[in-house]
């Protein structure tokens, strides 16, 4: 599955490993979380279908968001997040993306946590098993 | 940017190429009239998006704790916003009003509350068709205002607007 490749390929990253060691969580945080941490969730996914019928191709809208106690650590993991996704073309644990890019981020504040969150969409083009 | 819609809404563009034939008969028109047809038809082209969003919106039946009572539900405040100030000629934003500000949690989610995009994804499965869709409609709007001014020239009773559309 395209998300476990993702992780895979996200936490193999020197520099965000080195920040959240493995504190990648799937759609929330955890009750009491360390920071800085950060969360992923598929938001949409289109399949490409041609006469033939599905092409195997797929383009999913993934959210990741970068939590931080502070503004500027938070800007920074997402800034690695940006630097090791943007743009990749490669292989992702066992997946193979086609091709990834950040199409929006925003700063936003998160008072019940007292966290500063870099809300990330990416686009991910990548290649499923069709049966 | 729209009014009445809050800030923090994804935001997104699309540009129509080789529209030519479309693009000279907007030039003939005068500026305030190509305009005022071009919103036409992008608020006609968003159906399909604000419809998507709307299923998937908060739709609250206890309303009225939540305080939904006067503004009524978030879902059915989804509409096409014309955009003004825009460095294009005409421009929409689509999204719940300001009432319901709160839309914002559900499309991104909290940290101990998973997103529940309703925006986003109409927007991804629609957009293709909404695009599709542009043209065509620009075309009716188009022939609508037409048939408008010709019935209106016809019974002289030609408005102040239509009378500057044809430029007299």
């Amino acid at each position: 599955m395209i998300e476990e490749g993702l992780v895979t390929f996200i936490l193999a990253d020197t520099t965000i490993a080195g920040k959240i060691v493995d504190r990648l969580y799937g759609k929330i945080l955890p009750q009491k979380p360390t920071f800085p941490a950060m969360v992923y969730a598929r938001i949409s996914g289109e399949r490409m279908f041609a006469t033939e019928g599905e092409t195997g191709l797929a383009d999913g809208r993934f959210q990741i968001d970068c939590y931080a106690s502070g503004l500027k650590d938070a800007r920074e993991l997402a800034a690695a997040v940006r630097k090791r996704l943007s743009g990749y073309k490669g292989a992702a644990g066992s997946e193979k993306i086609n091709g990834s890019f950040l199409e929006n981020d925003q700063d936003l504040y998160e008072s019940a946590i007292k966290a500063h969150r870099v809300q990330m969409d990416f686009s991910v083009w990548y290649n499923e098993a069709t049966s | 940017m729209a009014k009445g819609l809050p800030s923090n809404m994804p935001f997104f563009d699309f540009k129509i190429e080789g529209a030519k034939e479309l693009d000279k008969v907007l030039k003939e028109l005068p500026e305030a009239a190509a305009k005022s047809q071009l919103k036409a038809a992008l608020k006609k082209s968003a159906k399909s998006i604000v419809a998507d969003a709307r299923s998937r919106a908060w739709r609250s039946k206890g309303g009225a704790e939540k305080g939904e009572g006067k503004t009524g539900s978030m879902a059915d405040s989804i509409k096409p916003f014309v955009m003004t100030n825009t460095a294009v000629p005409a421009a929409i934003a689509i999204g719940p009003d300001a009432a319901h500000w709160y839309g914002v949690f559900q499309e991104y989610g909290t940290p101990w509350r998973p997103a529940e995009p309703f925006m986003r994804p109409a927007w991804d499965t629609n957009k293709r068709a909404a695009l599709a869709a542009f043209a065509k409609n620009m075309w009716y709007v188009l022939e609508r205002f037409a048939k408008r001014l010709k019935k209106q020239a016809y019974a002289g009773k030609l408005s102040r607007s239509g009378r500057k559309a044809l430029g007299l």
